[in-house]
């Protein structure tokens, strides 16, 4: 796999075919799951800005969604405790639900939006939540 | 869910063996069950606490509960039973829970981040210095640093710590409990805290209970001793449990106040919240609620496990998280480094390319050392020179040498860039590389305060006379792997600093020293060993074998005029060693075999051809160094009468001095050549002054001993340390 990424530093990067873009994490707030919105300098003229912010702020409602601290996880938190956590065995958690609807965004928007110009969007969960990876496909790099 | 997946693969044809990510995982942790629990990979502490909460809760079930269950309620064994039943569960549930193990970053995305930090380092400066590892975040307002992890290859998130015992980057780390047999993290604190706290209601109760035991038998049997006779594993029970108690109930209740404050203990420990640090300093996490804050930490959502144990490794995951440096904390920098520094095996560590760099490279480039030395043997001394930066990235330090497997693999383009760059370190360490060729606890390129340690010391040691020698000796040989040429040993000064760098130089490079010595036995080294100065400087080859004292005398004194060519081969030798570059550069195409031995061959023929310029030159001897005893009008042979003593170092110096004294232009060109290898590796900009390479001006006071001009005789005997 070809390593991916122009240098940051100029205006418009050369992009390499296959190359990867990583979003990182936002940390203003906190140490929940956040990204930067703001449209990496390599993805320039790939994406219109509004449409990339658009996605990565909806994920980050999921996320908060996900890690929310509402009476009704509480309520799933103490019962799992009273219940030496065997109640997992059963269930999913308020999270991992969260995140399978997060893992179905992701491919929507994948079908819909980011396919077609020649973009990824890899799931954060694969990444560890570090880092969302935009996979760019073979296109004519920006030079 | 966890359990039954277990289960129903268990089942899987056992034709189908699948891989799966936990086989592959790059932490220290131990897997069981195909990937479903996980644990530290040190847990005999954790069996040790098995056993003492089941082994004191057996003894109370079985001695005291049907006792008190008669005696007093029925209910006491049930509590008992459930408090048992809830510290086990939590105490396995921390213990094989993942605890919030950050995943490696993948090798895009590792080079991805690289790419953006080393912006502002170019390839081609000399004083490559590794970019800066950490960031500044601003986390609700407050700054917040994040460093960046050199095993995982990842900015830490905030909170999040490296556990070096599990090899991992844990989210919100709290501690590694050795107890507990793994990290307490993010995703299992909740279960650590459970169990300390039931653990500590566990071992009141059984107390409790076990003294009520007591106190009602004591009420019938009224001695103690026959209460003790009687329920002996009770008393034991109590004494157990009272000692436990202490630190129990210290670190729950230690552990409620951080939980109720939301830090972690790592936290807590460099007290990065406390009201110390002043107003600016408050926990950003925090909830600023007790109740919210336990709620959320006791009882908030859990992330699920981001490493995906049981995921299958796929072709694609394989090559993604391949890392094939080593898992160093400097491997970055070095491997970074490998690029300015071509993995010569690096004698010596230049400070201007960073000692981190250095540590492991070392061995790659010892490592390297040989194959390349013999491929540029012939070719030119140039290449060797541009080498030579490998001795600023090798910061002497052997122990991850090898590991480094990036030295052997040095692209050609590195090459070309080392050799082509004439400024480069590259060129120090090459001449180095005789040196550790010769086995010796080479003089590896140390800072101009090492060098001038190094030549102060040396100094001294030769106005000690003899006994320097055998100092040096004594300081080679432990520096350097037995050779056959210890008095080569003997005569390398491992000064203070450089002591340790030079013993691992010399370890890393014996092996090639050898090597390279047995190469090129014919006469190079003999020179170096056996200073027969008279007959050395006068004639040359052979400079003999046989005068094991003197030559380290004719080391130093080489070593302090710094001198290419020096009187004697072994003068020149020691040149080498200690201002290496140079003569390696400058050795004209006299000699074929361009190597850095040959440098002895064409110094013979250089110090024959500079006595004849010494006679004409004047005699500038530096004061410092120079004894009142030189004979000036015969310099060859005063240096060299003096043989081993200390006086006879003295004039060693100041023969040489009075050779270099004259000076010519290739003695000027080399010092040239020097003084920029030595500015450009030890970035002293104080010392050299390129534009009046003279003798007079050159290695002067200003400069370091590294480099040592004829001309610095003056001057450089007597101070040689800039």
């Amino acid at each position: 796999m070809s390593q991916g990424g122009g240098t940051p530093s100029t205006s418009n990067p050369t992009i390499l075919h296959g190359g990867k873009v990583f979003i990182q994490r936002d940390y203003s707030d906190g140490t929940s799951v956040k990204f930067h919105t703001r449209l990496p300098p390599e993805l320039d003229g790939m994406i219109e800005r509004h449409v990339f912010e658009a996605t990565i702020n909806r994920l980050n409602e999921f996320y908060a969604e996900a890690e929310e601290g509402s009476c009704s996880t509480y309520c799933e938190g103490c019962i799992g405790c009273i219940t030496a956590y065997l109640i997992y065995m059963c269930s999913e958690t308020h999270y991992e639900k969260t995140l399978r609807k997060i893992s179905k965004f992701v491919a929507s928007q994948n079908e819909r939006i980011y396919n077609p110009k020649g973009l990824q969007l890899i799931d954060p969960t694969f990444r560890g939540l570090r880092v969302i990876e935009i996979t760019i496909f073979d296109r004519p790099g920006r030079t | 869910m966890n359990l039954l997946c277990c289960c129903c693969c268990s089942n899987m044809a056992p034709n189908q063996r699948v891989t799966r990510k936990w086989e592959l995982f790059a932490g220290r942790n131990k897997f069981y069950c195909d990937g479903l629990l996980m644990s530290a990979p040190h847990t005999g502490v954790f069996y040790l606490t098995c056993i003492l909460i089941t082994g004191t809760s057996a003894l109370f079930f079985a001695f005291d509960c049907p006792f008190l269950a008669t005696t007093i309620n029925p209910v006491i064994p049930i509590v008992g039973a459930v408090l048992y039943f809830f510290t086990m569960s939590s105490l396995l549930r921390t213990t094989f829970t993942d605890p919030g193990v950050i995943p490696r970053a993948s090798n895009d995305e590792a080079a991805y981040i690289e790419k953006q930090i080393e912006v502002p380092n170019s390839l081609n400066s000399p004083t490559y210095r590794p970019p800066p590892r950490t960031k500044e975040v601003l986390v609700k307002g407050q700054t917040v640093k994040l460093k960046y992890c050199f095993t995982c290859k990842i900015f830490r998130p905030p909170r999040a710590s490296h556990c070096s015992l599990c090899d991992n980057c844990v989210d919100r780390f709290d501690h590694h409990c050795p107890w507990v047999g793994n990290c307490v993290g993010k995703r299992n604190y909740r279960f650590f805290y459970l169990f300390l706290v039931s653990l500590a209601f566990l071992a009141v109760f059984i107390f409790s209970c076990s003294v009520t035991h007591l106190v009602l038998l004591m009420k019938t049997e009224q001695e103690v001793f026959k209460v003790i006779k009687k329920a002996p594993f009770t008393v034991i029970v109590v004494f157990i449990c009272f000692f436990s108690i202490w630190s129990v109930i210290g670190l729950a209740g230690f552990h409620t106040y951080l939980t109720t404050s939301d830090q972690t203990t790592n936290e807590d420990l460099k007290g990065s919240f406390s009201s110390k640090g002043g107003p600016r300093t408050q926990n950003p996490y925090s909830r600023g609620n007790i109740c919210l804050n336990c709620c959320h930490i006791l009882c908030g959502p859990m992330t699920p496990s981001l490493i995906d144990r049981r995921g299958i490794a796929t072709d694609e995951y394989i090559q993604q998280m391949h890392h094939s440096s080593p898992r160093h904390a400097l491997s970055d920098v070095i491997s970074a480094s490998q690029m300015v520094t071509t993995a010569q095996p690096m004698l010596g560590s230049m400070s201007g390319i960073g000692g981190a760099g250095g540590g492991v490279s070392i061995g790659g480039a010892g490592a390297e050392l040989k194959p390349r030395f013999y491929d540029e043997s012939n070719p030119s001394s140039s290449t060797l020179e541009s080498n030579g930066v490998a001795a600023a990235s090798g910061g002497v330090v052997n122990g991850h040498g090898h590991g480094l497997g990036n030295g052997f693999d040095r692209p050609p383009s590195y090459d070309m860039l080392q050799n082509g760059n004439s400024n480069s370190l590259a060129q120090l360490v090459d001449n180095e590389i005789p040196l550790a060729q010769m086995d010796m606890p080479a003089y590896t390129q140390p800072t101009a305060t090492q060098t001038r340690q190094f030549r102060h010391h040396k100094q001294r040691q030769l106005s000690n006379g003899a006994s320097a020698v055998e100092d040096l000796a004594y300081e080679n040989q432990l520096a350097a792997a037995g050779s056959e040429d210890e008095l080569d040993n003997a005569d390398v000064v491992v000064v203070g600093g450089t002591e340790v760098v030079a013993a691992v130089a010399a370890i890393a490079a014996s092996s090639k020293a050898r090597e390279m010595r047995n190469r090129n036995r014919s006469g190079s080294y003999s020179n170096l060993f056996d200073v027969d100065f008279d007959a050395g400087l006068v004639s040359s080859p052979g400079l003999g074998e046989n005068h094991k004292p003197s030559s380290g005398a004719a080391l130093l004194a080489a070593a302090i005029n710094g001198e290419q060519h020096a009187l004697a081969k072994s003068v020149s030798q020691t040149e080498n060693m200690y201002s290496n570059v140079p003569q390696v550069a400058v050795s004209p195409s006299t000699d074929a075999a361009l190597h850095v031995y040959s440098n002895i061959i064409d110094e013979q023929a250089q110090q024959q051809r500079q006595h004849n310029e010494r006679i004409q030159a004047s005699t500038v001897l530096s004061s410092t160094l120079l004894s009142d005893d030189l004979d000036l009008d015969d310099p060859v042979s005063a240096s060299f009468v003096g043989g081993g003593s200390g006086g006879g170092v003295h004039s060693h110096g100041h023969g040489h001095g009075h050779r270099k004294a004259g000076g010519d232009g290739a003695e000027q060109v080399k010092s040239a050549d020097r003084l920029r290898m030595l500015h450009d590796t030890t970035m002293i900009d104080t010392a050299l002054d390129l534009d009046s390479l003279d003798g007079s001006s050159m290695g002067n006071n200003s400069q370091s001993c590294l480099v040592k001009t004829a001309k610095s005789t003056s001057n450089s005997n007597g101070a040689p340390i800039v």
